[in-house]
Order: structure tokens, then C-alpha cells, then sequence
């Protein structure tokens, strides 16, 4: 009898073959993820009344915030499986950050096994978490991470918008964040990315801060400022620098939150002296990551390293600018050209925003000093995607995501609040269908609606997640080994499973000419030595990313490089073009 | 004494920036004047208000930057050569579609580019720049004259500054050179101005602005069929103004129907021009199978699909220094100030309305052909400029107060608008030399060596026939076309026509027997640079006619020069 895939893995199958009922399921997830963001315009009507116990009870379900949860995590899920199982994409970065991950499991340390080059050492250590959470550490099982990464990010503003806006307006306002992530098929929206962690951290910190500046227990406020300060902190600094700008508005936002504050609760001590114990509770969370990193690089000794290979290598990236500063906004608009449905999802949004400012009457202080904070977080995110000056990063829009729906989130009210003061009819439905209108026409037109990622070729993800050379390294590895790839193919640590026997997951920064070059040389030969990787694999080879031509950047245009691996390794096979080495046994004993 | 003066400039770039920014701070203070109270009667302040300064300020401050762009030569784009070669013809006494074929474009391109003989401008690149500037400038103050009527003198003013990103700042060679959307727009500008000064007018003097503006309006199509969807977008706009226009008090009306009628007639005779002209002469094939078919084939033959038309009109407008910031900018500024204008003035939402009507009539007219040109940007330049004119009239209402309040709160606006409209677009500016071109070189940049070879050997009445897709010989030597085509596009590269146009060219040829064939197929060439691959002698009828009828003159640069045998 023949083996049969699981029922799950056919059901999938089934699906992918039929175009019709992928869109079935993924428009109709989204139609119950509208319906649940709305319903609470009717279960909670506008004047703070609560319509509930006089609505039907399907309504009532159907506005739950469970079921609400549910709705989010199921619309990223049923747009995105497809390309859960689609193997390696075109940005090699995924796999390096696994590549990381592997490493880490296997007891690596940030700068002493690993190096993650322009971001920090949460990236990878972030994928750990599939882990308990029972998913592969490969592609599959971080795809289906990430979509659950955005899925966090986008509650976590949820809970934080609804402390300010009615509760329909924060679960709306999901909707450039859905419209971004669930239904954009640019390789770089859908896989793992180094900004996604830095996104989490972020969205999680300004949730604790909004909870921190609207609530009334003292204590929980300040646990809950020294949360949202280190996270904040930590994100910039150990998981993706390019996210500082966006971590300092935060900051900003927060610090104002709180020293406004007690304006509207007035103490017989002054306003100021009563914010001073949450300021003060922010910064020291703030404080608190540089003092864990301090202590950790002083304990193993990773002072230089860090200064070197992060500090350094950081500013020396932001420095090489392909672009000026005042073509940013020309560049930002050709970030965006690439990723299909990016420009409408953006200019919609933003668009709504901008319509809204004129619609705010000068009286309402706090609705204009929130658009004033969303105005600031966008304008951070978007200096963050424009600084380090490179166009061909799509990746980078991952930061404008979150301030994107904030922005739309303080719109939302501000525009219903003055419909509402005009006695407009339905202020709610108006506001909410013309939001609608406005931030999802051009999205969901310019989502496929002919042919689904993936379409039909579901039936050979397996074959997609692994090439040749990794099936056979796979077959011959044994535990404990490590592996060491020369060019950007960090997939094969992928494949393998196999952690990394230097720090460099790519040779980016190895082969290119460049000011730190021969630091990264001697490191790489260092880790050579000192790790004795049990497998070399020389990816210079055609259709490779990044390095192809074998007499310009093959390993042995390195003489040290050459020399050792021809002391210690053989060739053991040849895979079109590229060549796996192993070393020789002798070196073992 | 030219030579002498751009040399020096090119050596002191300070000169340059001291008087384009001198001319751009004298055309804000001309439109800040227009927002000083009355009561304020000094001097200054009249002869700042006055429209004269006004006019002379946008004049000085648009030629003030745009002007090195004069001496640079041929640029990028080989389509102002284009039309410098059908001007030529046409003065020769050429006729279009008997002469000169202009493709997707009309008939009125290369013909206006004639009215550099009257303004004692040459014929060349820098008399067509020249002449693209005045063309914006007067289409600018069309527009401004247009907006007054509607609107306070500050605001008409203040919108022109909408342009400057556009037609001064940008640097980008399809927005400085004479360009196919050139013409159409001072069309419908011009037009927009003569049938606005009908309304709330009567008598016989109103019938005849609408008829002018119809025909002006009416002809923009046969200068860029890109142009149709204004025409139709502003003669839907004219006739609602016309029937839904308030009597004016004391005074009597042209009656809707009457003035209809005279705009629908004035939109037409150019088409019945058009159709007598075509029968008198028996051009109705050629009409038909190269103006009609090539435009539809065209259309027919989009870069991308309609659905992905936002991210692509961004992209087509992102290589144009200051466009983008520009687009955003106004765009920006007029929708966060759409809901107080939409309150403010009950009276002037049709207007908003109508502004943004033409934006997203802009947008269509951009995106319909499929194709990721800049100048195509040019489209949108005064739908933005009008949209920013009804937009900050719309945001305040009544009179200023004896204590001025109103005046003061209209100046903070007119400053974030210009905030808005320039601060990012001039400092993209600042950040590219000044100068960009080699000023001191500038006679050299005019003319190439096959130019100049061939100019030594030429005589009156001689014609040019390049192969390849370099007009720019014709600019180069004064020559008309000795066939229809100024470029090979249509029948060198394979497409369902290229066999009519192959016939019609080899015709041309036998017909005109021009003195002079040029093989531009060169390396470095536009489009064709392969030889073996494109080359005259790829086209057996062709290379047997040459070589027969020409000789070989020389060959500079890969540019084979062929001169008739009799």
C-alpha cells in the first residue's frame, strides 16, 4: 500500500490545488476579522453606554475579545500558510537567523559563537521560542513563527489603542497592519525578518506604557514604566539598532504621557513631582539592558568584540548611504514601488490621517496631542526605514507597520468624535466604512485575486525545503558537528541542521572590500581553528546569491584561507559548482 | 560675450544660487503682499500686490533656475529632437502626415515649437527650452488669472508656488525640455481662463470667450490625444459651472443653453478643422493607420497593469528630483485642509469637489498609457496647483477684523502651504550642483562631430533621413525630415505595424529622395545600439537602396554618414 500524507498535509494539498477554495477560506477569515472589529460598534455605542445585554447573543460572541484574538491570528494564518511551505526565498536573511538559532541551541553565545552583523543578538535568539512551541527550526517552522510574531504585534497595539479610543476604533485600526502583513506576498513581508523582533519588543513596550499612563494602581504603574523602558531600550540595542529612532519617540511619547498626566489629576504636590517616580521608572528600565549588556561583555570578555563587529561595523554600514538625505522621500516611495499593494496600503492610511487633521477641533486637546505622538512614531519609523540609505530592503517597512496603525487608530477617533459632535447619523458606520473605503480598496484590489502563492506546487514542498548539498551533508553528519559556508548561502545550515563553526553565517563582510575586512578575516580563521568545523562548504557557485564567480570570490582567493583548508580538509563531492569539504579524520584523533 | 559670461558663472556658482534664490524670495514676497491689509497703503505694498510684479516675479523666478538647462544640449530623452525635426519640416512647408508623422503624439507639438521664429528664439534645443519655460510660466499665469476669479488674489497666487517643484526646481531632463505635454497644458490652461470670463458675464462677449475656450480647450487633443480625458474632465466642469452659475447681481446671464452651445461649438471646429483638412488633402489612410492604430496599439500595449498603477505613477515620478516631494506636498497639504475648506465655505465645495475631480483625472490621464515616463509628471502640475488654490481659499471665511486677526491667521497659512509645498523640494535642490551642466562648453554640447561633418557639406533644401532613433541630427544641422518618421522606433522594432511603416518609409524615400541618410545605430546610441542587430542593412529592400543611391561619407563614432550619389 502506498504511504499516505497525513490528513492534514493532504487537506493542505487539496486546498492548494484548488484556487478557489484558498480564497474562499482567506476572505472569508478576513470577513469575520472586519466583523469582529466592528461589532463592538454595536455592542458599545459611542457615549460610553454599554449596548450588551440588549444585543443578540450571536453579537455579543462574535465581539468578544477571545474571539477577536482568534480572528487576528486565523487571518494571518489563512492568507499566509501557502508560504509557509514555500522553502527558501529570495532573501537569504531568514536562514541566517536561523542559522543563529541553531547555534544558540547548541550553547553559542552573541559574539563569542555568533554574529548577527547589522542587528542584534535577539534575532535569532527570538526563533528559540518555536521551540516550546512544538515548530521546526526551519523554514516551515518559522514562517508559521512570524506569522504568530505579527499576530502578537498587532494585539499588543489592540490592548494599548483600546485604552484610549473606543474599542471597535483600536480593533479597526488593525487593518493597515493586516492589510501589510497577511496579504502582501513580497518575500521579504513574509518571511522572518531582524526588525520583527524589535517590533514585538516595541509593540509590548508601549502596550505596558499604555496601561502604565491610564491606570490607577501606583505600584502597577511603576512596574509596568520600568517594563515598557527596558523593553523599548532593548530593542534598539539587541535586536535591531535601525530601530533606535522609533524606540526613542516611544520614549518621548511615554515621557510626555506621563509629565501631562497629572494635569488632568491634579495632586496638592504639583504636577510635575507626581510623574517624577514613573519618569524615574522608565529611564532606570531603560538603563537597565545597557547594564545586563555591560555586565555580560565585561564577564566573557567580548568588549572588543562588540566594539569591532557591532559598534563599528554599524556605523560603517549607515554610513555608506546610497542616497542623500533629501532624495529620503523620493527613496522611501521606491521601498515601498516593489512590494505589491505597499504604496496604496500606506498612502491610505496616511492619507485617512491626513484628511483627519483637518477634521479635529482646535478645542480637543488630548485627540490632538495623541495625533501628535501617532505623527511622531510614523515620521521615527520612517526616518528608521530611510537612514541606513539602501532601497532594495523591503524588510525595513516592517517598522512603519505599527505606527501606521496607531496613527490610524488616534485618526479613527478623533474623525468619529467630531461626526459625533455634529450630530451626524451612524458617526460610527460613516466614519468606519469611509476608513474602510479609504485604507483597504487599493490593498485588497492589488492582493492576487486570480492565483494564490504556491498555487499547485504545495505538493512538492518537501522537495523545496532542501537542495542536493544539504541531503547529502545531512546524510553523512553526525551530532556535534558544525558547519562553516563560504559566500551568502547560509541555507545549507538550514537544511543541515547544523550549527555554525564560525561566527559569520554569510561572508558578506569577509569577501567585500571594506575598512573592518581583514578583522573579519583573522576572525574567520580564528573560529577555524579554534572550532575545527567538521564541514566547509565553498558556495561560490552559479545561481547563488550574492557570490557566483568561483576565480573572484571562490575561498581560495584567500591564501590563508586556501592554505588551511587544504591542510585539513578533502573535497569530498562537487554539486554544481558547489563544494562540500570535510575534515580529515585525522584531525580528530 | 554669452560665452564669457556662462564660463564665469560655471567658475562662481554663488552667482547662480544669489540670483535664483533672489528671484524665488521676490516672487514669495510679491504673493505675501497680496495678504497685507489694505489698510496698509504704502508703496512697497502696492507695487508688490500689483499684478505686473506679480507676473514679472513668476517669470524672473522660474527662468532663474531653469536657465542652465538652456545651454545643455541634447539630453536623455531624444523627444524634444523629435519635435525640433517635425518643426523644421513644417517650416520647410511640411504637412503633417504628408511630411512628418509625430506618432502618439498631434500635430500641434512640432507646430507650436514655430513660434520660436517670432520670439527671435533659433530652432534648435535652446530655443525649444526657452520656449517650453515661457509655455509653463504663461500656463502658470493662466492658471493664476483663472483662480483669482474664484478665489482671494493670496490664494491664486500662493498656488502657483505649486509648480515650482515641477517646472523650476527639478533638475530631471524630461521636466526641463520641450516636451509633448507642454503644449496641451497651455492649451487648457489658456482655455480654463477665456471660458471662466464668461461666467456671470452676458452678451455676445461671453458667447465668444466660451467659443475661444472651447476651441483652445478642444484643441489640446491634437497636440496629445493624452490630453483627452482634461478635455472632457473640464468641459464636464465648465458646463456644470454654467447651469449651475448664480445670476450676478444687477446684471443679466447668458442663458445656459446659449452658452453651451457656443463652448460645444468652439470644442469642435479644431475637429472640424481637422476633418477638413484631412479630406482636402486625402489623408484619411494615413490618419487612419498611423495616427488612430499606432495610438490604439500603443494604448493597447501597457509596462504594467491598471491595478498596479499607484505604486507605478510614484516609481515613474521618483527619478525627477523634487516631483515626488512636490506630489506629496500639495497633495498632503490640500487633503488636511479639505474638511475645514469643506466647512468654511458652503459655497465653494463644488469647487473642491471639482479640484479633486482633476487630480484623480490627472492620475488616469498618467496611468492610461501603461508607460513609466516622467514627463508624463507634467499632467499633474496644474490640477495641483488649482486643487491648492480652492483649497486655501476654503479655509477661511469672511473679512478681516479690525484687529486684524483673520489677515495674521491667513499668513501663518500661506506659510505652512509654502513650508509644505517647497521646504523639501528646495532642499533636494540645494543638495545637487547648482549648475549641473558644463556651462563653459556649452557651444560644443549643441552640436557632435556627424552634426558637424554633415553641416560642412550641406546645402539649402537638402532633407535628412536618420536610421536609428537620433532626431537630434536634424536639431543639430537645421535639416526637415526627408521622411515622415524622425525615428526608427516603429520600423525597426517588430510590432503588428512595422510592416506599414517599413512600406511608407521605403515610399518617403523614393518620393522625397533626401540628400542625406544617417545610420545612427551605434554603440551609446538611444534604443538601437547593435548594429548587426539593427543596422539599415538588416532591411534587405533598404540596404539594396542605399547602396545603390548613396555613398559612404564617413563614419564617426559607429554612425555610418551617407550622402545621395546625384
Amino acid at each position: 500500500m502506498p504511504h499516505q500524507p497525513p490528513l492534514d498535509v493532504r487537506l493542505f494539498e487539496w486546498v492548494d490545488h484548488h484556487g478557489w477554495a484558498y480564497w474562499l477560506i482567506a476572505w472569508s477569515t478576513f470577513a469575520w476579522f472586519a466583523a469582529a472589529a466592528l461589532a463592538p460598534l454595536v455592542t458599545q455605542p459611542a457615549g460610553g453606554g454599554n449596548n450588551a445585554s440588549a444585543c443578540p447573543r450571536r453579537l455579543r460572541l462574535l465581539a468578544s475579545p477571545a474571539l477577536f484574538v482568534v480572528a487576528v491570528v486565523a487571518l494571518l494564518c489563512a492568507f499566509r500558510w501557502p508560504l509557509w511551505f514555500a522553502g527558501p526565498l529570495e532573501n537569504p536573511d531568514e536562514a541566517e537567523w536561523i542559522a543563529g538559532a541553531l547555534t544558540l541551541r547548541h550553547g553559542g553565545l552573541p559574539w563569542k559563537s555568533i554574529d548577527c552583523h547589522t542587528s542584534g543578538p535577539l534575532s535569532p535568539a527570538t526563533l528559540l521560542l518555536t521551540i516550546p512551541l512544538g515548530l521546526p527550526l526551519n523554514y516551515v517552522g518559522v514562517r508559521i513563527f512570524t506569522s504568530l510574531l505579527q499576530a502578537a504585534c498587532m494585539l499588543a497595539l489592540w490592548r494599548a489603542g483600546r485604552r484610549f479610543v473606543p474599542e471597535w476604533v483600536a480593533r479597526l485600526a488593525l487593518l493597515p497592519a493586516a492589510n501589510f502583513w497577511a496579504c502582501r506576498w513580497f518575500h521579504d513581508i513574509g518571511q522572518y525578518s531582524s526588525e520583527l523582533t524589535s517590533v514585538l519588543l516595541l509593540s509590548v513596550a508601549g502596550w505596558c506604557g499604555a496601561v502604565a499612563v491610564t491606570t490607577q494602581r501606583s505600584r502597577l504603574k511603576l512596574v509596568l514604566l520600568a517594563l515598557a523602558g527596558a523593553l523599548a531600550a532593548t530593542a534598539p540595542l539587541l535586536a535591531k539598532p535601525q530601530s533606535a529612532p522609533l524606540a526613542l519617540a516611544l520614549g518621548t511619547v511615554l515621557l510626555v504621557a506621563l509629565l501631562r498626566a497629572p494635569e488632568r489629576n491634579p495632586q496638592p504636590s504639583g504636577p510635575r513631582s507626581a510623574a517624577t517616580p514613573g519618569v524615574a521608572a522608565l529611564v532606570l528600565g531603560a538603563a537597565a539592558p545597557f547594564l545586563l549588556l555591560g555586565a555580560y561583555l565585561a564577564i566573557y570578555g567580548l568588549g572588543a568584540q562588540f566594539r569591532v563587529f557591532y559598534w563599528q561595523s554599524n556605523v560603517l554600514y549607515t554610513a555608506e548611504h546610497t542616497y542623500g538625505w533629501p532624495e529620503s522621500a523620493t527613496a522611501f516611495a521606491a521601498i515601498l514601488a516593489p512590494v505589491s499593494g505597499a504604496t496604496a496600503c500606506v498612502l491610505g492610511a496616511v492619507g485617512f490621517a491626513v484628511l483627519a487633521l483637518g477634521s479635529v477641533p482646535r478645542s480637543a486637546r488630548s485627540h490632538w496631542s495623541r495625533l501628535a505622538g501617532a505623527w511622531l512614531l510614523l515620521a521615527a519609523a520612517i526616518i528608521a526605514v530611510v537612514a541606513p540609505g539602501r532601497i532594495e530592503r523591503q524588510h525595513y517597512l516592517h517598522l512603519v507597520v505599527i505606527p501606521l496603525s496607531w496613527l490610524s487608530a488616534v485618526s479613527l477617533a478623533a474623525v468619529h468624535e467630531r461626526l459625533s459632535l455634529a450630530a451626524v447619523k451612524r458617526a460610527g458606520v460613516v466614519v468606519a466604512g469611509a476608513f474602510v473605503l479609504v485604507t483597504s480598496t487599493g490593498p485588497v484590489w492589488r492582493t492576487s485575486l486570480q492565483t494564490p502563492p504556491m498555487n499547485g506546487q504545495l505538493y512538492f514542498w518537501r522537495e523545496r525545503q532542501t537542495t542536493l548539498v544539504g541531503e547529502y551533508v545531512r546524510a553523512l553528519a553526525e551530532p556535534g558537528d558544525e558547519l562553516v559556508v563560504w559566500g551568502w548561502s547560509p541555507g545549507y545550515h538550514v537544511e543541515t541542521g547544523l550549527p555554525q563553526g564560525s561566527r559569520e553565517a554569510h561572508c558578506g563582510l569577509i569577501i567585500n572590500p571594506g575598512p573592518l575586512q581583514s578583522h573579519y578575516r583573522d576572525r574567520l580563521l580564528f573560529d577555524l581553528r579554534r572550532h575545527r568545523p567538521r564541514w566547509f562548504i565553498d558556495a561560490v557557485a552559479p545561481g547563488h546569491f550574492g557570490y557566483r564567480d568561483r576565480a573572484s570570490f571562490g575561498h581560495e582567493t584567500v591564501p590563508d584561507l586556501r592554505m588551511f583548508i587544504a591542510a585539513h580538509y578533502e573535497l569530498v563531492d562537487d554539486f554544481d559548482g558547489v563544494r562540500v569539504y570535510r575534515r580529515r579524520d585525522s584531525d580528530f584523533h | 560675450m554669452l560665452d564669457s559670461l556662462l564660463s564665469w558663472i560655471a567658475a562662481h556658482v554663488w552667482a547662480y544660487w544669489l540670483c535664483a534664490l533672489a528671484a524665488l524670495f521676490a516672487l514669495l514676497a510679491t504673493t505675501a503682499a497680496a495678504l497685507v491689509p489694505s489698510a496698509y497703503n504704502t508703496p512697497l505694498r502696492r507695487a508688490l500686490s500689483s499684478r505686473a510684479a506679480f507676473t514679472l516675479a513668476v517669470i524672473a523666478a522660474f527662468l532663474a533656475f531653469r536657465w542652465p538647462v538652456f545651454f545643455a544640449g541634447p539630453l536623455h530623452n531624444p523627444d524634444e529632437a523629435q519635435w525640433i525635426a517635425g518643426a523644421l519640416t513644417l517650416r520647410d512647408g511640411g504637412l503633417p502626415w504628408k511630411n512628418l508623422d509625430s506618432h502618439t503624439s498631434g500635430p500641434l507639438t512640432p507646430y507650436a515649437l514655430l513660434l520660436t521664429i517670432p520670439l527671435g528664439l533659433p530652432l534648435n534645443h535652446i530655443g525649444a527650452r526657452v520656449l517650453a519655460t515661457l509655455f509653463q510660466i504663461a500656463a502658470v499665469l493662466a492658471l493664476h488669472a483663472t483662480a483669482r476669479r474664484f478665489t482671494r488674489e493670496w490664494a491664486a497666487r500662493a498656488a502657483v508656488l505649486a509648480a515650482f517643484p515641477f517646472w523650476a526646481l527639478s533638475t530631471f531632463h524630461d521636466l526641463n525640455l520641450y516636451s509633448s505635454e507642454t503644449t496641451p497644458l497651455l492649451l487648457l490652461a489658456l482655455g480654463a481662463w477665456v471660458a471662466t470670463g464668461a461666467l456671470g458675464s452676458a452678451g455676445r462677449s461671453a458667447l465668444a470667450r466660451l467659443f475661444g475656450g472651447g476651441v483652445l480647450i478642444g484643441a489640446a487633443c491634437f497636440a496629445k490625444p493624452q490630453a483627452l480625458p482634461f478635455q472632457a474632465a473640464l468641459g464636464a466642469m465648465l458646463l456644470a459651472a454654467l447651469w449651475r452659475n448664480p445670476r450676478p447681481a444687477g446684471a443679466t446671464r447668458v442663458r445656459p443653453l446659449a452658452a453651451s452651445a457656443a463652448l460645444g461649438a468652439g470644442a469642435l471646429a479644431p475637429l472640424a478643422v481637422f476633418v477638413g483638412y484631412a479630406s482636402l488633402f486625402g489623408l484619411w489612410g494615413q490618419i487612419l493607420q498611423f495616427f488612430w492604430e499606432t495610438n490604439r496599439f500603443y494604448a493597447g500595449q501597457r509596462d504594467y497593469p491598471w491595478w498596479s498603477s499607484l505604486e507605478h505613477v510614484l516609481s515613474l515620478a521618483a527619478p525627477a528630483l523634487a516631483a515626488v516631494t512636490g506630489l506629496l506636498g500639495v497633495t498632503g497639504f490640500c487633503l488636511a485642509s479639505s474638511a475645514t475648506a469643506w466647512r468654511n465655505a458652503p459655497e465653494a465645495r463644488a469647487r473642491l469637489v471639482g479640484s479633486w475631480f482633476l487630480l484623480v483625472v490627472a492620475f488616469v490621464a498618467v496611468a492610461t498609457p501603461g508607460r513609466m515616463f516622467t514627463h508624463y509628471v507634467h499632467l499633474f502640475v496644474l490640477p495641483l496647483c488649482w486643487c491648492a488654490a480652492v483649497h486655501l481659499d476654503g479655509l477661511f471665511q469672511g473679512e478681516p477684523t479690525a484687529d486684524g486677526r483673520l489677515a495674521r491667521a491667513q499668513r501663518w497659512l500661506a506659510l505652512a502651504f509654502a513650508a509644505a509645498v517647497l521646504a523639501w523640494p528646495l532642499w533636494e535642490r540645494l543638495s545637487v550642483p547648482a549648475v549641473r551642466f558644463e556651462l563653459a562648453r556649452w557651444r560644443e554640447l549643441q552640436i557632435s562631430a556627424i552634426g558637424a561633418r554633415i553641416r560642412t557639406d550641406m546645402r539649402p533644401g537638402d532633407r535628412l533621413v536618420v536610421w536609428g532613433w537620433t532626431p537630434e541630427y536634424h536639431a543639430e544641422t537645421g535639416l526637415p525630415q526627408g521622411a515622415r518618421e524622425a525615428h526608427g522606433a516603429f520600423i525597426i522594432g517588430e510590432s503588428a505595424l512595422q510592416e506599414r511603416y517599413r512600406w511608407r518609409f521605403l515610399f518617403d524615400l523614393r518620393r522625397n529622395r533626401p540628400r542625406w541618410f544617417v545610420d545612427s545605430v551605434a554603440p551609446h546610441a538611444f534604443a538601437f545600439s547593435d548594429h548587426d542587430r539593427y543596422g539599415h542593412q538588416t532591411w534587405p529592400e533598404l540596404r539594396d537602396l542605399i547602396a545603390r543611391d548613396y555613398e559612404l561619407l564617413a563614419c564617426l563614432d559607429g554612425v555610418w554618414i551617407y550622402r545621395r550619389k546625384d
